[in-house]
């Protein structure tokens, strides 16, 4: 049953591989969506153009369909999955950060490489900023280790926290996910009229 | 010196939306765990600091997690996916022509002042990662497809967060009042 | 550019069918843990008639005195039988509680070894299934024979009795215990220099675990 443990199935070599791989279909996409852009990426926030959120959402609520149909008929094992451990403030608070971060910058971290590669001066700059940003956090970060170990509930599923089965779950974000992805069409026509997304 | 905008001819967001959705689906499958991006640019980082400041690096425990001794940072899956990135970006941007050396900008300021913010932004995204434990990659996708709570969280903050700041910023992105 | 008709229509039909993928999932529910073994039987089940997992007593008394080995001996049986006797150093799951710690056992380190008693064989390999039908397996075997045989061989030193080879099916503590001595019987721990030995085909193997690393590094 699914998920193995590629180190020890493929042996290094060929673990690396894979997710060089993974790595290459996952850049590949985001250039091809237009990813590479700064202008189309921070288009999003100001409603001009809902790629981001399009391609994002998309991306969540298609491979969570899949996992859990898969945990279903007993091809992957959910509980071997990792989830990542829920620490509640910091990664609150780093989300926004991070949010600010986007306007300012135009990129997130993955867009950013793809922007580089792809001879983005911008992207370049961004990413210089980013290794300058991850080498103060490592600097700083034992100021304020308390914080940054702080609200951490561990696993913790939305099933975990709603107490519904994780079909229901499923299920009410796939709706959400479709009404506001309309919504935000909608918001976009009454903002910019018919105009082209750019 | 800002281009013409010619239309590209990018993949359907909803199209590229799905495919990336099965490679995450994929990747999920085959290793149990998502993708990631800002811990490969980390630990290259690291592995650089590791060469020129070892002593540094083993005394501060987070950078010591990832070199401290005889570790080796590189040796994590997501830096060969880093690698793979940006592989993939430019073998995809270079089939359609898109590999130009150039900078993107908002049409109401200057390269220059594009590169500053490019950089000022990166600084808050690397650092809020970071904090975050991850960047939209591991923690929105990755996370957010197994349900995570805290990647839930934490998608909804980048939005707050970018949405709350793009009125006072429009000047770097949108069109001035004459077009 | 105006987009034609068809292609206007993709996002609405994709919506449709993650919709009804969605709906269906929800409707057909996510495994039950002891639904998971069926999943995986054919590939594990050969471990237990190939007698793969299943150590002899004598293997066991080894493992007991084995400073290396991080040993965690489950004994799944009844209170009233854990009572009367018990391994020393054991600890008491009855095979209903098992499920909750399913995860615990998966995080052992690689010098853990589980090995699951019963009175003969059959609840110790039931909660052996139990376990292993996980994707991170534990090193978990089952102690052939049970206690049934263990007492046997060690519980009268120097009589060198052989019992057989087959385990008994009703779980049934079959020796005669005067007393509920629990782990202070003297074959609880038996002097591995005052028994009789015996050849025995080892069993054990330890195995190489790697922590699984997630997230963004």
């Amino acid at each position: 049953m699914a998920p193995w443990d590629l180190d020890i199935e493929l042996g290094k070599i060929f673990a690396s591989v894979v997710y060089l791989l993974i790595g290459f279909a996952f850049g590949f996409i985001l250039e091809s969506a237009g990813f590479g852009d700064s202008r189309r990426l921070a288009a999003q926030f100001y409603f001009r153009n809902l790629a981001v959120l399009k391609v994002m959402f998309t991306a969540i609520l298609v491979a969570m369909v899949a996992i859990f149909w898969a945990s279903g008929i007993g091809w992957l094992d959910y509980e071997d999955v990792w989830v990542n451990p829920t620490y509640l403030w910091p990664g609150i608070l780093g989300g926004l950060i991070m949010g600010v971060g986007f306007v300012f910058g135009g990129f997130c971290p993955g867009t950013s490489l793809v922007g580089a590669a792809t001879l983005k001066l911008d992207a370049v700059w961004f990413v210089a900023g980013a290794a300058v940003g991850i080498h103060g956090f490592g600097e700083t970060v034992g100021l304020f280790e308390d914080f940054w170990y702080s609200g951490d509930l561990g696993r913790f599923t939305l099933q975990d926290w709603l107490g519904q089965p994780v079909g229901m779950v499923v299920l009410g974000l796939v709706v959400i996910g479709v009404i506001m992805l309309w919504a935000a069409g909608l918001l976009r026509r009454w903002l910019y009229g018919d105009a082209d997304e750019r | 010196m800002s281009r013409k905008i010619t239309p590209q001819r990018y993949w359907n967001p909803y199209v590229a939306g799905a495919l990336l959705g099965l490679l995450l689906f994929l990747t999920f499958f085959l290793t149990g765990h998502g993708l990631g991006s800002s811990g490969g640019v980390d630990r290259m980082l690291v592995a650089v600091q590791d060469l020129i400041v070892p002593r540094h690096v083993d005394t501060t425990p987070y950078l010591a997690s990832m070199a401290g001794g005889e570790r080796n940072p590189l040796d994590h899956w997501v830096v060969w996916q880093v690698v793979g990135i940006l592989l993939g970006g430019f073998v995809s941007g270079w089939l359609r022509g898109r590999v130009r050396l150039e900078t993107r900008h908002g049409p109401q300021i200057t390269p220059r002042t594009r590169w500053a913010m490019a950089f000022l932004g990166g600084v808050l995204m690397g650092y809020g990662a970071r904090m975050a434990r991850g960047c939209t990659s591991g923690q929105a996708l990755s996370g957010g497809a197994v349900l995570s709570v805290g990647s839930w969280l934490f998608m909804l903050a980048v939005f707050v967060g970018g949405y709350a700041v793009a009125w006072l910023l429009r000047r770097l992105w949108q069109p001035g009042r004459n077009g | 550019m105006v987009m034609p008709m068809s292609v206007d229509l993709r996002p609405k039909i994709g919506a449709a069918v993650l919709l009804l993928l969605a709906a269906g999932l929800a409707w057909h529910g996510q495994p039950a843990p002891e639904e998971k073994w069926q999943f995986i039987a054919a590939e594990l089940e050969p471990r237990l008639t190939e007698r793969q997992v299943q150590i002899d007593p004598a293997e066991m008394l080894e493992l007991m005195y084995n400073d290396y080995i991080d040993l965690r001996l489950i004994d799944v049986r009844n209170e009233r039988d854990w009572n009367l006797f018990h391994l020393r150093g054991a600890q008491h799951i009855p095979l209903d509680g098992l499920l909750e710690y399913r995860q615990r056992f998966a995080k052992l380190p690689e010098n853990g070894v589980i090995v699951f008693v019963s009175n003969d064989e059959r609840d110790a390999t039931e909660a052996w299934k139990l376990v292993m039908a996980n994707a991170q397996r534990p090193n978990a075997y089952i102690l052939a024979g049970g206690l049934n045989r263990w007492l046997g061989e060690y519980a009268q030193p120097r009589s060198g009795a052989k019992s057989v080879e087959q385990a008994g099916e009703e779980e049934t503590l079959r020796y005669p215990m005067t007393w509920a001595l629990g782990a202070r019987h003297p074959a609880s721990l038996p002097d591995q220099h005052a028994v009789q030995t015996h050849e025995f085909t080892k069993r054990v193997k330890l195995q190489k675990r790697v922590v699984k690393k997630g997230g963004c590094g």
